[in-house]
């Protein structure tokens, strides 16, 4: 078994604090993605995993064991690099069999483990390759290789598809999912791309400046974020939010007036604090509006610019408040720059934040 | 945050582990105090004492020392002679080593062989450069005095050695041989640097090669002539051998450079103290020039 | 012409001239490889003749033949590869700790390498004498050996600290999850891919030490603990100069130093460069 457990994780680097008391449960063979900008802290969070970064207060348990006191190679991780980090003076075998060797394996067996792996991989004609004769992508499968040679409880990684291109990274992304399924490790993967994390994970971890966000499934995380941050980094592209003030509110509905006079009744849960007047911003997806009026809300604006992708369409809108609204429509639909148009908004697709960024439950999803 | 990673897993995981590194570091540490700057403490010092080099005797005698050395005409001999060898040799060493730094740029094939062979002079033992060019200079067999007259430019040999200002130049030459592949190295370095695109241009500007030269290679060497300069002033100016071996100083202090002074009282006078003042002031000479040099280039920058 | 005919001849004449300085500069290599090569009147005949005719090994011979000459050799053939040895053994464990672990003031030892190594050594010759005269080392070449040693640790560290700080961390900490101590992943992965340092650091500490001539002209008095440098600079200071012979060592000396500089020309432009550049 090989859950990993955070309990109250610190970190500091001097006297900065990079992580505040982080507590994550990662189940037994899941695909756990920390996602977060850059600086959140969810490559330090991995390292402390690792073992890597000391943790300057709580505990780091792996199956049950607590590992934050052992030294990173007994802790049952292995690693993928960004950078790959592969040695550059071995061959692919001497690279894949370096944890082995160091272990004092006989030879036998890192051999046998090292084609198991490589024909795993597909990359059994590297293996007397030196790393500098490799492509980006076969450096990608060797380093992911060199880290199943040693069969580890937890593969950890750090952002290993951002050196890649953008044709290669989408099918790595379809390869690693079959990875995970055919090993049925538990794997921990860092990435600032909210594309990764949707479509890779079992379960999402979203990270601002230290402090988790919110856990939870893709879909999860995508019908309910628990607030303004989470909803504007999950999706792309992301959510439109337009301020306003609570006019009512009822156990089941909360009545909004937009800044520029307009209204609607959205179906949620209004939390405690949710008063009359008290300012709030509602949001929708781009996938949720529509430009032919539709809906509760009817928002007119100008059309300032289009995106035709062929199948689908972005529609750039200005409204008379001068908010900037994206609006996604089918390939089909006929727009220009310059074109006064009608968005529809419809209740059940909105979601409303309190003044402090907090969700209100929703109820329509 | 990376570079912190792996002294982490040195220092933090325990205090024990931070002194491995500093042990590691340590024994280079020690010799390094031991030897190059208990030294140099012990310079100053002794500066300010009349020692014998064998005789115990040890007497605090103030700044007589240094009263003693202001007063010897040598001394300011020597001082000149410092000045004319090291301005004349670091200009010809910058000069030599720019413009064969330039021929050797070029992409051309076997260039890097070339590259190979010039670095040879500066990586010759300098007692060898002494021996070759003292041969080559022989005034009775050797070839440049042969060659000289054979082309007709003078009617007599040469005797390189003989009078005060031939055997300056000479020493000269054979420093700028010596030294100026040193310069050739750190140019091709720099020039290395200059973004090619800024030739292409200048050149679609209009700009003839010597404009090229002015206006993008300078200044883009800027940086490297003035570490150059730098390293090789404070090398030239305390350089010891090459003048000892060749001329040991003559005739009568004429070649003579403040090193040789302070070996001459050390070891040949005994006088340690003496000696050490004439280290002091070494030191003081260097240190006026590092602050002159520092206000210029600062200055060069800011303009 | 034209200009396809005119770039070809400007090439032409480029290669001639490269050809031409290489010469030039290397003339007085040659001349000297040349005339130690003559016979004892060859070497005095007027006019000198370009080409030894015929080729005589005298000169080599009476060189060999020297006790002093051969003492000396064997004396600095153990003093530059001893002092390289050990300055490897310094500056490679040094310069790592000063390039990664942290330790209480380390940036400020890397910074003070270098004024170090700008230290002059006429500054240091007389104290050095003193403390080796109180070691007993005064008169041996274990001193000259230390001594060399010394001199060439500020450069060493300063070069090999420039070449681990581009070695990327990722490598190390690879290392370290695939079990490897610190120590263990400096000299399977760090050392082995800084290879073209440590051969340039080498080769610079043995140059160095090749031809190293003030410290052990001062430290050595007695012929049995002189190094090469020393015993020809005597030569030549000394009344009458026995020039066959001399020119036959001078090549001697200069052998070593020509192979491995050929050899290795890459690396000590590289390490000079990033020695020099960064300084």
């Amino acid at each position: 078994m090989a859950e990993v457990q955070l309990r109250s994780v610190y970190k500091s680097f001097g006297d900065k604090e990079v992580i505040h008391g982080v507590d994550l449960d990662v189940a037994d063979h899941e695909f756990m993605v920390f996602v977060g900008p850059s600086g959140c802290g969810k490559s330090t969070l991995l390292r402390l995993i690792a073992g890597l970064e000391e943790v300057s207060g709580g505990e780091i348990s792996i199956g049950g064991e607590r590992v934050d006191e052992l030294p990173p190679a007994k802790r049952g991780c292995a690693m993928v690099f960004q950078s790959y980090a592969l040695y550059p003076n071995m061959t692919v075998y001497q690279n894949m069999g370096f944890s082995l060797r160091l272990a004092r394996a006989n030879k036998e067996f890192i051999r046998a483990r090292v084609h198991e792996a490589a024909e795993t991989l597909q990359i059994t004609e590297l293996l007397d390759r030196k790393p500098k004769q490799l492509s980006g992508g076969q450096r990608q499968r060797v380093a992911i290789g060199r880290a199943i040679v040693r069969e580890p409880r937890v593969f950890l990684f750090d952002e290993p598809l951002s050196n890649l291109d953008a044709k290669l990274r989408v099918q790595m992304r379809i390869e690693l999912a079959k990875l995970h399924r055919k090993l049925a490790a538990t794997m921990i993967y860092v990435t600032h791309d909210q594309v990764e994390a949707m479509t890779m994970a079992d379960k999402i971890i979203v990270l601002r400046d230290g402090y988790v966000e919110q856990v939870g499934r893709p879909l999860e995380l995508y019908h309910t974020p628990a607030n303004l941050f989470v909803a504007g980094f999950i999706g792309s592209p992301a959510m439109n939010f337009m301020s306003g003030r609570i006019l009512d509110c009822s156990d089941n509905a909360v009545s909004v007036v937009l800044d520029g006079g307009l209204g609607m009744s959205v179906p949620c849960r209004p939390k405690n604090g949710a008063t009359q007047g008290a300012p709030i911003q509602l949001g929708v997806r781009p996938e949720h509006l529509n430009i032919d009026g539709h809906g509760d809300l009817q928002i007119p604006g100008k059309v300032f610019a289009a995106e035709r992708l062929g199948g689908e369409t972005y529609v750039y809108v200005i409204t008379k408040e001068g908010k900037e609204i994206t609006v996604h429509a089918p390939g089909d639909k006929v727009v220009s720059e310059g074109d006064e148009i009608v968005v529809g908004v419809s209740a059940e697709s909105a979601h409303l934040f309190e003044q402090h960024g907090n969700a209100f439950e929703r109820l329509a999803a | 945050m990376v570079a912190g990673a792996v002294s982490q897993a040195f220092s933090s995981r325990s205090a024990r582990r931070g002194w491995i590194g500093f042990a590691l570091f340590l024994p280079s540490l020690l010799l390094m105090l031991g030897f190059l700057f208990y030294p140099f403490a012990l310079n100053v010092y002794t500066s300010f004492f009349s020692k014998h080099l064998i005789r115990p005797r040890n007497k605090f005698v103030g700044f007589d020392n240094y009263v003693y050395l202001f007063d010897r005409k040598y001394f300011w001999l020597v001082i000149e002679n410092e000045i004319i060898w090291t301005v004349f040799s670091v200009f010809f060493q910058v000069v030599l080593g720019l413009a064969v730094a330039l021929l050797l740029n070029q992409k051309l094939r076997g260039i890097n062989i070339a590259r190979a062979f010039v670095i040879l002079p500066w990586v010759t033992p300098v007692v060898i450069t002494v021996l070759m060019w003292k041969w080559i200079l022989n005034e009775l067999y050797g070839i440049i005095n042969h060659i000289l007259m054979g082309l007709g430019l003078i009617d007599s040999a040469i005797s390189f050695w003989s009078s005060p200002a031939m055997a300056m130049g000479t020493l000269i030459a054979i420093n700028v041989w010596w030294g100026f592949p040193f310069m050739t190295i750190i140019f091709l370095a720099g020039l290395k640097s200059i973004d090619p695109h800024l030739y292409e241009a200048a050149k679609v500007d209009g700009a003839s090669p010597w404009q090229q030269f002015i206006f993008v290679t300078l200044p883009g060497l800027k940086h490297f002539i003035a570490v150059a300069v730098l390293v090789r002033t404070i090398w030239i100016f305390t350089f010891f051998d090459l003048i000892w071996i060749a001329t040991k100083g003559g005739p009568s202090y004429h070649t003579t450079l403040l090193p040789h002074l302070t070996y001459l009282q050390a070891f040949q006078s005994y006088h340690l103290g003496r000696a050490a003042a004439i280290s002091v002031i070494l030191i003081l000479c260097l240190v006026l020039y590092l602050i002159v040099f520092f206000r210029v280039y600062r200055h060069e920058e800011q303009a | 012409m034209n200009w396809a005919q005119k770039r070809k001849m400007m090439r032409a004449l480029n290669y001639a001239l490269v050809v031409l300085v290489t010469l030039i500069v290397l003339f007085p290599v040659l001349w000297m490889v040349s005339s130690s090569l003559k016979t004892e009147a060859d070497l005095f005949t007027l006019p000198p003749t370009l080409l030894p005719e015929p080729v005589s090994t005298e000169g080599y011979e009476s060189a060999l033949e020297r006790p002093t000459f051969m003492v000396a050799l064997s004396n600095s053939i153990v003093v530059a590869i001893g002092s390289t040895i050990l300055t490897l053994i310094m500056t490679l464990h040094g310069a790592y700790a000063l390039a990664r672990v942290k330790f209480f003031g380390r940036d400020f030892f890397a910074k003070f390498i270098l004024c170090f190594y700008m230290v002059p050594a006429i500054l240091l010759v007389i104290p050095i004498y003193l403390i080796m005269r109180w070691m007993h080392l005064a008169d041996s070449i274990i001193g000259v050996m230390i001594i060399h040693t010394v001199i060439n640790i500020p450069f060493c560290l300063w070069l090999l600290r420039a070449f681990f700080l581009t070695v990327p961390s990722e490598l190390e900490e690879a290392a370290i999850m695939d079990g490897a101590s610190i120590i263990g992943a400096f000299y399977r992965i760090i050392i082995p891919i800084s290879m073209p340092g440590v051969a340039a650091a080498g080769l610079f500490s043995f140059i160095a030490s090749w031809s190293e001539f003030l410290l052990a002209y001062v430290l050595v008095t007695s012929n049995a603990n002189k190094t090469l440098p020393v015993v020809l600079a005597e030569e030549i200071i000394g009344f009458e100069m026995r020039w066959q012979a001399l020119l036959a060592m001078g090549v001697i000396v200069l052998i070593p130093i020509f192979f491995a500089c050929l050899l290795f020309s890459r690396y000590l432009i590289e390490g000079l460069t990033t020695g020099a550049v960064k300084a």
